[in-house]
């Protein structure tokens, strides 16, 4: 059967057309038609033989060039995560070692400031700064509250996403516990000394220049009245506005006992030589 | 048969050997690709017809990978690159449909 040769203008001018009747490469109709050789002899099958050789090689190349290629993306992702992994278990594992140095570096301190009355007194000075400092861990009655990040913006919302727990918020509610008498105060586990910023970076809230992710929860040592005192500040007139504004989650509960950790990277900045008894 | 077999010799040395292709050559390998299928299908059809001609299939083979590289190659020196090949793949898509169901016929209809 041979592919009838469409001769009439009109149908001629469709491309589509034309594209699908000359579909088989003119020049097979027009040496068929010259008559020439028409033997099938072994010639024909090994050029075909090779040609489908060389394609199906081409095409296995071609894909296995885009299998090689298309994961990459996915690689570098992963390759990412595994080193922040990484990096993260090194930072605990240094973290670890600091909190023992530091310990047995309390210890030391202890001991050779044991005896006269006068070391003594030192030493109880020492103790009440480690805890203003922020150096000290703290346990006893507090208050633990707890922000989380609201219902997220409709897709399509190209503005900021409002109902995000921001880093003013989280200075909100640490200015807060603080102005409610809180001795201590710690944001995921970040103890907050005179020297630990809250800001964002990007989308993440950084404490003390640690990323932390939501829910950020607050906790503070203080007395035992400090619930009612917050409960009853202009802060928590301020979250009760997020709340309803934003539906971003606040949620403050009193706790009998909670540790606040201390923070053990304080870098000794200045010295000052005492006057010479 | 001799097709078939053919087909699977060229699949099992790309796997073997796996050619890498210069980077520079990459763009080029699809279309090349598909105006290979295109002139192994005509052929297959020609076969059919009975009007197979050797020399029209290597010349149409190797003319329809060069012309369909050169086309792609000058699109990428005019910046129009994507759209080029897009225009290439779809006319010799085309035309592989086309020959396909002509070969179709053939078999079904003896």
């Amino acid at each position: 059967m041979t592919t009838p040769v469409v001769d009439e203008p009109d149908a001629s001018l469709s491309l589509l057309e034309r594209l699908v009747d000359d579909a088989l490469d003119p020049g097979y109709q027009e040496t068929a038609d010259r008559g020439e050789k028409r033997t099938v002899d072994w010639r024909h099958s090994v050029a075909f033989a090779l040609a489908i050789g060389i394609t199906a090689a081409l095409a296995t190349a071609a894909v296995l060039q885009v299998r090689a290629g298309a994961p990459s993306a996915g690689q570098t992702r992963a390759d990412l995560i595994d080193r922040i992994v990484q990096a993260n278990g090194e930072v605990a594992a240094l973290d670890a070692r600091q909190g023992n140095l530091a310990r047995r570096a309390e210890g030391l301190r202890t001991a050779a400031l044991n005896g006269t009355s006068a070391n003594r007194a030192l030493a109880e000075e020492v103790a009440t700064l480690d805890v203003e400092v922020g150096v000290a861990p703290m346990s006893g009655p507090g208050v633990e509250v707890t922000l989380s990040d609201g219902p997220p913006a409709p897709a399509g919302n190209d503005g900021p996403d409002l109902a995000r727990v921001l880093d003013t918020d989280v200075q909100l509610v640490v200015n807060g516990l603080f102005a409610s008498g809180a001795e201590a105060v710690a944001v995921n586990g970040q103890r907050i000394t005179a020297l630990s910023p809250i800001r964002s970076a990007g989308e993440a809230v950084l404490v003390g220049f640690r990323p932390l992710t939501p829910p950020y929860v607050v906790t503070a040592v203080g007395p035992a009245d400090m619930a009612d005192a917050f409960e009853s500040s202009s802060t928590r007139t301020e979250l009760n506005q997020l709340e309803a504004a934003y539906g971003m989650g606040v949620e403050v509960t009193a706790q009998d006992d909670v540790t606040v950790p201390g923070r053990g990277d304080l870098q000794l900045r200045y010295v000052m030589k005492e006057k010479a008894p | 048969m001799i097709a078939v077999l053919a087909l699977v010799v060229g699949i099992i040395l790309g796997l073997v050997l796996q050619p890498t292709i210069p980077a520079g050559l990459q763009p080029y390998l699809p279309i090349a690709v598909v105006a290979a299928l295109d002139a192994v299908f005509g052929a297959s059809r020609a076969l059919l017809d009975g009007i197979f001609n050797d020399r029209v299939f290597v010349i149409s083979f190797i003319g329809n990978v060069l012309v369909a590289a050169l086309v792609v190659f000058l699109g990428d020196q005019l910046g129009v690159g994507a759209q080029l090949s897009t225009g290439v793949v779809v006319v010799f898509s085309i035309r592989i449909f086309a020959n396909a169901a002509a070969i179709r016929r053939h078999l079904f209809h003896g």
